[in-house]
């Protein structure tokens, strides 16, 4: 029995194959949250968490208190106009949600800082191409640094949480992108270490059901292994102080844009930070 | 505590660039376990006569990992048949370039209580790896695999880099470099020891290495917390301004008496330089107990560098107490004598005083920190 949580699509076939088991359902539109939920109850499957890829903004869908209970990620364009916001803004912090916003959008930047003060966990989506490190950097210092208790912005928050200075630190798993955590299953029943892999139809095995010993299982280690590649190279993100919290994780995009290694060298010096501050209680004069 | 360095063999599968092995000339030669089984019954009697002693064995080559799993089987077998009693005091430690290793080691590694292996690696491509030019690519993908190997199997390791005149040229990314793969382990950061004309091109001063040291320590004493684990700092810092000090066999000034080195053919020396260069020459460890090689009138010289060295070439040195001349073989390769302290010291004194002092504020006064 693998512990990985199923990412899959929405799929009653597939949901009924998967049954028994905890499992990450994909939709996009969000209007089919209940229909998830009886399936789900019938196959006695537990949702470890609800992905949502919409394309509609954050503040024009339509969110239910009766929700409270399920976990969801919700991948949106945009958040929308702050102050439509505010008539669903007692709902949404009832809700066990994490709002994720891509980074080639300048508006996500305030966004998420908007959605973090207000009390809403949120992500950065990391895009492949023309990231603005300035503006990722000052929002890492925002979510980790600031004083003021507000919620968490990942994968900020998510290293900060987690980082130990003797074990590398992987934030993949914010994304639904670590192996340890999350496998990925096709319509087919096929399985993949990673959504890209089973896009690109890569697959680790058939069926879930031939996963038994996954960590034994030869691709499975082989990716686990996957980091040492980097130190093969003359050059690249081996030299790069930050990469204990990264693993190479823009390695495709380093050469032409090298922010990355100021960010994360940056990103790495504010977790610790982070976590020296918040280790300590401020004793103040008061006996 | 006696350090037994029992070569398993001369043969190595690499012919990198900088390593004095595949210069000498007696290579080629693996012990028998004729030699293998009298060392583990020289050790038993020394153990027996001092129920105080305890034995630290090195398994060292060469590479020693190239005798196969079933050499370090009998080397178990000798230890449970002829150590009974002592084998608790028996200590064992690998050092190997991790290429040969495989599943097969694992079983006697663990009879032998063998939990951590130290090896060493070289990003620099051509700088390790066997044939000529060195097949680096192909050393290091091995090193990538059988490290996969070691961690799966949740065994400790450890790195030495050894600092050349190419390290010169990106310190800071090197030290990344070591830091990022040996996170959760540690690493060494030792100078090329170069002795003939030939490899200049790798080659370093002291100087240079105490500037490559400077040039790397910021940021590690910034971040120390986060890499608790580099030599030579981590042991610079406890000898200082702990107060514990750690010194590794070069800087003690006292591996006089407590260290030996075992050749496949079972001759002994003082450590495997001494042994390679012929110097100190303790007899074959067939011929004399291990008491009695571990107090060979020979080793008296040494014993009288370190009485020499504080009233001569030393005197007046505040860093005696962390560095006693040095070691006595890297003396002899400049002098041809025992009684010079080591061109080394002149690397730790410059990295102390240029580096160490002004960064951390410590100034080191003989024994007393100020």
């Amino acid at each position: 029995m693998i512990s990985q949580f199923l990412v899959c699509p929405f799929d009653e076939q597939l949901l009924s194959a998967l049954s028994g088991r905890s499992v990450v359902v994909r939709i996009d539109d969000i209007r089919e949250l209940s229909r998830v939920e009886e399936v789900l109850e019938r196959n006695r499957s537990h949702l470890h968490c609800l992905v949502i890829e919409s394309d509609a903004s954050v503040v024009s869908l339509r969110y239910q208190e009766s929700w409270s209970h399920i976990p969801i990620a919700l991948f949106s364009p945009e958040l929308g106009r702050f102050r439509d916001l505010a008539g669903q803004l007692g709902v949404l912090r009832k809700l066990n949600l994490r709002v994720y916003l891509p980074s080639d959008r300048a508006a996500s930047f305030a966004s998420l800082r908007v959605l973090s003060s207000l009390g809403i966990e949120s992500a950065l989506v990391f895009s492949k191409e023309g990231l603005d490190w300035e503006r990722v950097a000052d929002l890492m210092t925002y979510a980790l640094l600031g004083q003021r208790p507000r919620a968490g912005i990942a994968p900020f928050n998510y290293v900060a949480s987690r980082y130990q200075h003797e074990r590398r630190t992987d934030f993949g798993a914010v994304y639904f992108d670590d192996p340890h955590t999350y496998l990925h299953v096709g319509a087919g029943g096929c399985v993949a270490l990673s959504d890209a892999d089973l896009k690109a139809g890569v697959y680790l095995a058939e069926s879930v059901e031939e996963l038994n010993n996954i960590e034994n299982h030869q691709k499975f280690r082989a990716h686990e292994g996957r980091w040492r590649e980097f130190f093969l190279k003359t050059d690249g993100c081996a030299y790069c102080p930050g990469w204990r919290i990264c693993l190479g994780k823009h390695a495709d995009t380093v050469e032409r844009d090298p922010g990355c290694r100021e960010f994360f060298a940056e990103f790495l010096d504010s977790v610790e930070q982070h976590q020296s501050l918040t280790s300590k209680g401020k004793l103040v004069w008061q006996p | 505590m006696a350090t037994l360095i029992l070569k398993a063999t001369e043969k190595c599968n690499s012919n990198c660039y900088y390593c004095d092995v595949v210069t000498k000339q007696h290579t080629g030669t693996s012990m028998t376990l004729e030699v293998l089984e009298t060392c583990f019954k020289r050790i038993n009697a020394f153990l027996q006569a001092d129920p105080h002693e305890k034995v630290d064995i090195l398994w060292h080559g060469g590479e020693p990992l190239l005798v196969g799993p079933e050499f370090y089987e009998s080397a178990a077998e000798f230890q449970q048949e002829h150590c009974a009693g002592t084998k608790d005091r028996i200590s064992h430690s690998v050092q190997t370039n991790l290429t040969c290793f495989h599943e097969g080691f694992l079983r006697p590694f663990a009879r032998l209580g063998i939990t951590s292996l130290g090896t060493s690696y070289d990003p620099d491509p051509n700088m390790r790896g066997p044939g000529v030019p060195r097949d680096s690519e192909t050393y290091n993908s091995r090193f990538m695999e059988a490290l996969a190997l070691v961690e799966h199997r949740q065994l400790a390791w450890g790195v030495i880099y050894v600092v050349t005149k190419r390290s010169m040229a990106r310190p800071l990314d090197l030290f990344f470099f070591l830091t990022n793969l040996t996170i959760g382990k540690g690493f060494n950061m030792n100078p090329v020891l170069i002795y003939d004309d030939r490899r200049q091109d790798v080659a370093i001063s002291p100087k240079e290495y105490a500037d490559f040291l400077g040039a790397v320590f910021p940021s590690w004493w910034r971040d120390r917390h986060r890499y608790p684990d580099v030599q030579p700092f981590k042991g610079l810092v406890n000898s200082i301004i702990h107060g514990n000090k750690s010194l590794a066999c070069m800087d003690s000034g006292d591996c006089t008496y407590d260290h030996v080195n075992v050749a496949p053919d079972g001759s002994t020396s003082q450590c495997g330089r001494s042994a390679d260069w012929g110097l100190l020459d303790y007899g074959n460890i067939a011929d004399r107990p291990l008491a009695d090689i571990l107090r060979d009138e020979k080793r008296r010289q040494l014993d009288e560098r370190v009485q020499l060295l504080p009233r001569g070439e030393c005197d007046r040195c505040r860093f005696w107490d962390i560095c006693h001349g040095g070691c006595p073989l890297d003396a002899y390769a400049k002098h041809k004598s025992f009684m010079h302290k080591s061109e080394w010291c002149d690397a730790k004194r410059g990295f102390l005083e240029q580096y160490f002092e002004p960064i951390t504020g410590a100034r080191f006064e003989g024994a007393v920190v100020s």
